[in-house]
């Protein structure tokens, strides 16, 4: 009789899965969720786009009128979908011995538990993941996220990958076209370059001169970053195997032209005579470019007609990126600005710009970065101008990864925010202007609400509301 | 002095009735009637004979010196019947029975002609709570007893047919297939497997209410039981019996919309807005729509008030059923076929029913050893419209989304012109130049857009019984239900040419999806019968029982999108990775219980119970539970001697505890094929790039999970005055639920997102009342009232966590279905403006003047009514008999996503406050940044008119809307040919009548829009949320035929 009743066991899920099967996975979580709902957050607060007059999709962002239900889903794909995958793989791949897939492991779930650090401040992280230990874990402070983040990168880094069991991984979705070597190299870049973010991250927080020696540590043992994209490019275009910003954003949406040119990305790119790269951004509306300005929604169809604003231009087959080669190249250069190489600061910068170009596949005009240039590096500018012009590159060229320079602004303050409208004859191009429709009294938003999903079921450690115009602990 | 009594016992169509049971009332002495209905007895001038029928009115005649006495029994609508089916297919007498039950006769049944059996019993017994889903043809029927246990399990009572136990699948099916039939998208309701049984061939049904009734039915029957007894063959003469009818159905609600202002936006006219922000309304002609081929079309500006209204059109409904039944004293059979055809009132055969039943029937008695078969064939074929959400990436847009965004000045049957050459203005109504490219013409919708489902269905039973001894009986009664459905759905390619008018409007990309579904339940039961009588004085009926039932189910999904050729709808046509999944499923179950009836003196009766259950889906050990139950009844007016105008008193109580398992696999962690979320809208889907990949599945399993166990109390009494022409039946009970099975949702950094686990506690009170009068008795006329009350009083006494005190259950845009302690199960939440604490007074921005969002959650009330009424009354006179019956529901709170989209949109009746001219919100204040509140000045500007309607999360609350109703659901008018007229035609009996459904709805003033039955998600609690965007109810009416040859 027992025997009869022994068919409990699940034919539809496999029970056990070696963790190649779950390691792209892992991956994907934190992809979707950085190139799905953070980056439309991300480019509408950094102000590359805005929401359409025809539509409401997205009002809210675009009024900084967050609610904590928000980013429910993306707080939960990310912990319960991508978090906990890499560090099934971070246990099982340690058990097979394989330390490139522990540290591939350690990497993406570094970047996704930085990610939620930089949108949410406070994230459970010592005692996440650990549903036998707890099922209501405790939410950690800002500095100790970053601090415990770092620490994991270093001993992922310090792992012996001649151990004889560090084999390739090919499911891999960064790196996975590579030899077992190569792939290792380039996570450990991977890794290089995340803590350099880290660090960079904190250069205005109470915590800046540490931040800033470990920069300078880092670049004066030579230590090896990316050089080239670590980005997943391998989408089709057909439904769920898109990039996460065009299937969430344009295939998925019953109105796929939300997101809108913003009219201060359009303004700067037009002073400095850039059509080239607004015209890869966006597809011309039915009068040419036209920017909505930022927040203006609710600006009636009769004064601009439903065809009239311009579209952001996204694509199925769009890369993602953990990090873009111009990313890569402003990071250094600030690095080396910091730490008083202007020589390299500038050959960063130059690299930057360039591979900015190239990422959208525009031609680059050598011209517009020589002396005399529009955005010629201001050799001969303080740091402060330079440190700006960084920013400001930086900005243009984090086109659809608007987050990086949302935070990059939060902690810098470049892009500059404008006193006045776009419509002002004050107004100077490329400054942020604070929301038509904003509801937080002229105040930028700097943060995403703690999760009604956690507050709901982990309300002794969600911390209290924060608003939507409350610092993250390393912001200026 | 005994002497011989003898007659001829017949029914109210004038046949005779075999098997009726005469008794001497205060002996144990009766006969029942032969196949002719003819019957004698031995009886003292005095005494009174008691003549009862399941089904029928018991009459007591006290014996004068008549000799000869020919009885008419008179149909029961009313639930008087003196002989009762119990669990396990037990007939025991009324009287002897501690706990409450009723029963529903054929008559009441078929009466208003439904299709379903189950929406027949509207109203007819308090404690049942019917809804129907919509006024689709074959829509589901969700009926719950006693209110809402189980927080996140099953609240649906168990059906039994014949004494086994059926499958009652919902086969609501969204375009989210894998998570079955609980989100917003798109969705289907091809109706619930209960309602595919032929209403005439119910012989009648009884509810089982409380535990004590159903708790030898094991842990399924924890929310009661639905007892459906079947006609069988009866010995004597051979009948057949023809019954037809023929119903038109039309809508009975459409959204009460504003028609004072026109299409628009922002207060001004604007001739492509798929919204009702324009000015007012003022009958000058305007041109509107697209300019297509410097073109445009032209109209007054002025109401269409009806046009959701001719958009409709009149559906109709035949059901048609014969039967022919008969047999000998050793055997009986029944062969019955029916025949049900609806089309609902959307145009085209869009929502369609089609039904045929076949059942068998028959029975071998012989001397010791009795057998009895019942095979039934069901096939149904059935189109619905989709409801929820749609999606262009798939199968397109949902009818009444497109519906509801159309402005209060603009027609929608001209749209229909769209694909017809010879309409001059067909360019007008295309994709590419239809007026606005935010919505899309709902004919284009409807017309390229579709699915089919088939089911086909064997069920039945064999049953053998065998007399071991003279008291002791064994039976093996052994059923099946096995039903094979198949469903396709599919939406067509909609391009829109780029540089057309609406080129800023989505392609829509078209999908094909099919599903095959199978369930196969086998159940058997042993069952050893024990009756005697212990001395003169005390009888017992006893038996003990074995119980196996398995039951399994699979699924196959397959889908594709992207559709190559437009209308051909095949897997084959797209080149895209289809989305595929399987699933299958296997439970089993032994129980084994027992239980005694003690009768004393014929007045007192003890009944006690017990069941073991070893179920496979609770962790190996802990998977055994034992629960009792124990009854007493007591009928006084047989020991006291009451006054003559009270015949009849009977007090009961019970008390009873039953166990009930989980789902299957919720045991052991598993993982799961990898799809990850954008955060928003989307996923990516494993393979990907070539690469397969499984993730850590959502929820961690449990080792520790135990049954849940529901402890019940019941006292009820029974009064019969005035020669009962006067019936009161009154109950109340105190049912609790503890340990319940709940998917607890769970923090995501844990790493999961919910586990299934014993939490919680779920009392329901409840009183129950049934009035029955007869006002009228004459030997022409006879006027009967019923009239039922039942009030639950629902609460969450706890969810076991120290640090939560909530479980979300369903959620849209904000607002919240939850269980929250100490509120009623199914707790509607949702935010509200921000208030200043000590004033109330409404904080708004400064720059727009709108309401600032409360970050709190307010309590909008629950989905549980605060009572409900029904009221049932009939008139025969001669030959005619008139009959209705009417439920009244007060309190309750449902969301209505309709609503909502008409608050967007500008229709709805509430957005003219002010003449829409802006305002200031009274009383309204603005706060400074260090916190001091200062008056208002800001007015709420025009073009901000729909964002306070529409999209200000503040108001969220409008569109949580009261669920009280009251509708007429029956009326019937049906004439008997006299007997005498019939005389030289081979019809035996014939009736004909006409009648109607759900003719009047009332519903509060707050809610202007939907019938508040109407939902969109499925038969869980957690789908009695409310609709989105779901269809609207009809009102039927028709005509009927019954032969009898």
């Amino acid at each position: 009789c027992e025997n009869w009743l022994d068919v409990n066991e699940d034919p539809n899920n496999p029970t056990n899965v070696a963790p190649q099967y779950v390691l792209p996975v892992a991956q994907a979580s934190v992809m979707a969720v950085t190139g799905g709902s953070f980056a439309i957050i991300g480019g509408m607060w950094s102000q590359h786009w805005t929401q359409a007059n025809v539509s409401t999709q997205y009002k809210t962002i675009d009024s900084y009128d967050l609610q904590p239900a928000d980013y429910n889903n993306a707080w939960t794909e990310m912990y319960a979908g991508g978090l906990n995958d890499f560090e099934d793989v971070k246990r099982k791949a340690a058990e097979a011995g394989n330390n490139n897939m522990v540290l591939q492991a350690v990497a993406g779930q570094t970047y996704g538990f930085q990610i939620l650090a930089d949108w949410f401040d406070k994230i459970p992280l010592s005692e996440a993941l650990q549903i036998e230990v707890t099922k209501t874990p405790k939410y950690d402070d800002g500095p100790a996220v970053y601090a415990e983040l770092i620490k994991r990168l270093d001993a992922a880094l310090a792992l012996d990958f001649n151990n004889g069991t560090s084999t390739q991984v090919s499911s891999d979705l960064v790196f996975g076209k590579l030899s077992g070597a190569e792939q290792i190299a380039q996570w450990k870049r991977f890794a290089n370059t995340l803590k350099l973010k880290l660090y960079l991250r904190q250069t205005s927080s109470p915590n800046s001169a540490a931040a800033l020696a470990a920069i300078k540590a880092m670049l004066a043992a030579n230590t090896e970053f990316l050089t080239t994209p670590a980005s997943v490019t391998s989408f089709v275009d057909e439904p769920s195997r898109s990039n996460p910003l065009y299937e969430s954003n344009v295939r998925q949406l019953n109105t796929g032209t939300n997101l809108r040119l913003s009219k201060t990305l359009q303004s700067y790119l037009e002073a400095n005579n850039d059509q080239a790269r607004l015209n890869a951004y966006f597809t011309p509306g039915s009068s040419g470019q036209f920017g909505l300005a930022q927040g203006n929604y609710d600006v009636s169809t009769s004064v601009v007609g439903p065809n009239v604003p311009s579209v952001t231009k996204l694509s199925a087959t769009d890369p993602f990126f953990f990090f873009s080669l111009d990313e890569v190249d402003f990071m250094l250069a600030e690095a080396h600005l910091r730490s008083g190489n202007d020589a390299q600061a500038k050959a960063f910068y130059d690299k930057g710009v360039a591979d900015a170009y190239a990422k959208f596949n525009v031609t680059f005009d050598a011209s517009k970065i020589a002396a005399g240039g529009v955005y010629a590096f201001p050799t001969a500018g303080n740091t402060e101008a330079k440190l700006k012009a960084i920013m400001i590159q930086k900005w243009v060229a984090m086109y659809k990864q608007g987050y990086e320079s949302f935070w990059d602004q939060a902690r810098t303050g470049y892009p500059e925010n404008s006193p006045v409208a776009t419509t002002d004859e004050d107004y100077v191009p490329g400054q942020w202007t604070y929301a038509i429709n904003g509801v937080t009294g002229k105040v930028f938003p700097k943060r995403i609400l703690y999760t009604s999903a956690s507050r709901d079921v982990n309300p002794g450690n969600t911390p209290a509301l924060a608003k939507v115009t409350d610092k993250i602990w390393w912001m200026k | 002095q005994d002497r011989e009594v003898t007659g001829t016992v017949t029914a109210d169509d004038g046949s005779t009735l075999p098997g009726v049971n005469i008794s001497i009332k205060g002996t144990t002495r009766g006969v029942t009637t032969s196949l002719d209905g003819k019957y004698s007895i031995a009886a003292d001038q005095g005494a009174t004979l008691v003549y009862s029928f399941v089904g029928y009115v018991t009459q007591n005649i006290v014996l004068g010196n008549q000799t000869n006495i020919d009885i008419k029994l008179v149909s029961d609508s009313q639930q008087l019947g003196e002989v009762v089916v119990t669990a396990l297919g037990i007939s025991r007498e009324r009287k002897s029975i501690g706990y409450s039950t009723a029963t529903v006769s054929n008559l009441s049944i078929t009466e208003g002609r439904n299709t379903s059996a189950l929406d027949a019993l509207n109203a007819r017994v308090p404690g049942l709570s019917v809804s129907t889903a919509s006024g689709a043809p074959g829509a589901s029927t969700v009926l719950n007893i006693r209110g809402f246990n189980s927080v996140t399990g099953n609240n649906q009572p168990l059906y039994v047919v014949d004494g086994v136990p059926m499958n009652n699948r919902g086969n609501t099916s969204s375009s989210n297939a894998a998570n079955g039939n609980d989100d917003f998208n798109r969705s289907m309701d091809f109706g619930n497997q209960m309602n595919d049984i032929n209403p005439n061939e119910i012989e009648s049904i009884t509810v089982l209410k409380g535990i004590s009734a159903s708790a030898l039915y094991g842990s399924r029957a924890a929310n009661g039981a639905i007892l459906i007894t079947t006609k069988k063959g009866k010995s004597g003469q051979t009948t057949v019996d023809f019954s037809s009818s023929f119903a038109q159905s039309q809508v009975l609600r459409v959204p009460h919309l504003q028609n004072t202002y026109g299409q628009g936006w922002s207060g001004l006219f604007d001739p492509i807005e798929n919204g009702s922000w324009g000015p007012k309304m003022d009958g000058q002609t305007r041109l509107w729509g697209n300019v297509v081929d410097n073109s445009q079309l032209l109209k007054p500006f002025s109401a269409q008030k009806d046009n959701l209204r001719d958009f409709l059109d009149r559906g109709y409904e035949w059901n048609s059923s014969l039967a022919v039944a008969g047999g000998t004293d050793a055997a009986n059979y029944r062969i019955s076929y029916s025949y049900a055809d609806a089309d609902g009132v959307i145009p085209t055969n869009a929502d369609s029913y089609q039904r045929h039943t076949v059942g068998l029937n028959g029975g071998l008695k012989l001397k010791k050893f009795s057998a009895n078969a019942n095979m039934n064939y069901v096939h149904k074929d059935q189109k619905a419209v989709a409801t929820g959400q749609g999606n262009d990436a798939g199968a397109g847009k949902v009818l009444w989304q497109e519906i509801i965004q159309i402005p209060r000045d603009h027609s929608i049957v001209d749209s229909k012109g769209y694909n017809d050459p010879n309409n001059p203005f067909n360019k007008f109504y295309s994709l590419d130049n239809y007026f606005t490219p935010y919505a899309q013409n709902p004919y284009w919708t409807l017309y390229n857009q579709g699915n089919d489902y088939a089911e086909d269905r064997i069920f039945g039973n064999l049953e053998f019984k065998y007399d071991l001894l003279k008291n002791l009986n064994v039976l093996w009664r052994v059923g099946g239900d096995y039903s094979d459905a198949f469903q396709k759905d599919w939406g067509n390619v909609g391009k829109i040419t780029p540089g057309s008018p609406n080129s800023s409007a989505n392609d829509v990309f078209g999908s094909v999806s099919q599903i095959a579904r199978g369930n196969r339940q086998f159940n058997s039961d042993l069952l050893l019968n024990f009756n005697s009588n212990l001395g003169s004085r005390i009888d017992v009926q006893a038996f003990i029982g074995h119980n196996i039932n398995q039951r399994t189910a699979f699924t196959q999904y397959a889908s594709v999108t992207n559709l190559d050729l437009p209308g051909f709808y095949n897997l084959k046509n797209s080149s895209v990775t289809p989305t595929t999944f399987t699933t299958e499923s296997t439970r089993r179950l032994v129980g084994l219980y027992g239980t005694a009836t003690f009768g004393f003196d014929n007045w007192l009766y003890l009944t006690v119970g017990a069941r073991n259950d070893w179920t496979s889906t609770l962790p190996k050990g802990k998977n055994s539970y034992f629960y009792p139950s124990a009854s007493i009844s007591a009928v006084l007016s047989d020991v006291f001697k009451m006054p003559a105008q009270i015949p009849f008193v009977k007090v009961r109580f019970a008390a009873a505890s039953a166990g009930n398992d989980a789902d299957p696999y919720q045991i052991l962690p598993v993982y799961a094929s990898g799809s990850v979320s954008t955060g928003s809208f989307g996923t990516i889907d494993f393979p990907f790039g070539g690469i397969n990949a499984y993730e850590v599945a959502n929820n961690p399993g449990n080792l520790d999970l135990k049954p849940e166990i529901s402890n019940e109390y019941e006292a009820g009494v029974e009064l019969g005055f005035f020669g009962r022409r006067v019936g009161i039946e009154a109950s109340y009970y105190d049912k609790v639920t503890k340990n319940q099975i709940i998917n607890l949702n769970l923090e995501p950094a844990t790493g999961y997102q919910n586990q299934t686990v014993n939490l919680g506690q779920v009392r329901n009170k409840g009183i129950e009342a049934m009035l029955t009068l007869v006002p009228v008795r004459t030997d022409k006329v006879e006027w009967g009232v019923t009239f039922n009350y039942n009030k639950i009083n629902n609460k969450v006494e706890a969810l076991g966590l120290s640090d939560s005190t909530n479980i979300l259950l369903n959620s849209s845009y904000d607002v919240k279905l939850r269980a929250v302690v100490n509120k009623p199960l199914g707790a509607i939440y949702s935010p509200d403006v921000l208030r200043d604490k000590e004033t109330g007074a409404t904080i708004v921005n400064p720059e727009t003047g709108l309401p600032l969002v409360d970050p709190n959650e307010h309590y909008r009330g629950s989905i549980n009514p605060d009572f409900t009424m029904g009221i049932g009354t009939y008139v025969t006179y001669k030959g005619f008999r008139l009959s209705a019956n009417a439920d009244y529901r007060k309190g309750g709170v449902f969301y209505s996503y309709t609503a909502r989209l008409n608050y967007f949109n500008g229709n709805a009746y509430e957005s003219q406050y002010n003449d829409r001219e802006p305002f200031i919100i009274p009383g309204s204040v603005v706060q400074a940044a260090d916190g001091s509140l200062a008056e208002n000045t800001t007015p709420i500007s025009r073009s901000d008119m729909a964002t306070y309607y529409g999209v200000n999360n503040a108001y969220q609350y409008n569109h949580v809307l009261p669920k009280t109703f009251f509708k007429l659901r029956n009326v019937a008018l049906n004439y008997t040919v006299p007997k005498s007229f019939l005389a030289k035609m081979p019809i035996r009996v014939a009736s004909l009548g006409i009648f109607g459904r759900n003719l009047v709805m009332w519903t509060p003033k707050k809610n202007h829009y939907v019938d508040p039955e109407a939902n969109t998600f499925g038969t869980n609690l957690k789908n009695l949320y409310g609709e989105f965007a779901a269809g609207p109810s009809t009102a039927s009416y028709g005509v009927q035929l019954n032969l009898s040859f």
